[in-house]
């Protein structure tokens, strides 16, 4: 199997929503979103939701467990 | 060395397991992840999901709701699995195998694929199960220990937030290599 690359640092900076952030070198993209929150506001939002929409995540069914 | 100060944990990306979004449905201990959620976020964390947890939460979903979940879901910052992601969690699957204290666990893909993207992106990973991103090759940075009663029973849970130990992982590359 071909090798991955490998991180050895742990400090490597990264600017995100002008701040540095120590993120790995490697770049993962991401999915597109339709709407962009913050953390804050997703945290929010789920909270929201949960309580007043009643939302419910489904279980995980048996083999994808953790 | 475990700290269990959530101080050291900021500016950083936090990957959110899927199980930490389940136990949100218990309502016993919704307070308790939505206040250390919260503490993480007031450290300048970022949070995030793989989108593997989208095959999670969504597989055998019923048409409401998977509308309902849809809505917020599209709101969550979510990595791709993208192929550097796989072949990661390929060598981590053969790494758990073969190694001492791993080798024998049951550790689902999708685990898998959340702590090769942690790993790949120098993410923490917020998880309830601190098996699946087992020692040597991930290590806890943070650890509560949430304690509810239900039904007159005590129970007990504990949140995890956890790293990849980079010298495990490159010693592992290293050896697999030769």
């Amino acid at each position: 199997m071909e090798s991955t690359r490998q991180i050895t640092s742990q400090d490597e900076a990264i600017e995100i929503d002008g701040e540095n952030f120590r993120i790995g070198t490697e770049s993962i993209p991401q999915v597109e979103q339709k709407e962009k929150v913050s953390s804050r506001e997703l945290i929010e939002r789920l909270e929201d939701a949960i309580e007043k929409e009643d939302l419910v995540f489904p279980e995980l069914r048996e083999q994808q467990r953790c | 060395m475990l700290s269990n100060s959530l101080k050291e944990i900021k500016k950083s990306v936090v990957i959110l397991d899927t199980c930490i979004l389940q136990y949100l449905n218990n309502k016993l201990i919704r307070d308790d992840i939505f206040k250390l959620l919260k503490a993480v976020e007031e450290n300048k964390n970022i949070l995030r999901v793989s989108d593997f947890s989208t095959y999670e939460l969504f597989s055998e979903c019923k048409p409401e709701r998977e509308k309902q979940l849809s809505e917020i879901w599209e709101m969550f910052p979510r990595y791709q699995v993208v192929p550097k992601v796989t072949r990661t969690a390929a060598h981590l699957s053969t790494f758990y195998r073969y190694e001492e204290n791993t080798k024998g666990l049951t550790i689902s893909d999708g685990d898998k694929i959340v702590g090769a993207t942690a790993y790949l992106t120098n993410s923490y990973v917020f998880t309830a199960d601190l098996n699946d991103f087992p020692r040597p090759f991930f290590v806890e940075k943070f650890r509560k220990t949430i304690r509810y009663k239900d039904k007159e029973r005590e129970k007990m849970i504990a949140l995890y937030i956890l790293r990849a130990d980079y010298s495990v992982f490159s010693h592992k590359f290293k050896e697999n290599e030769n």
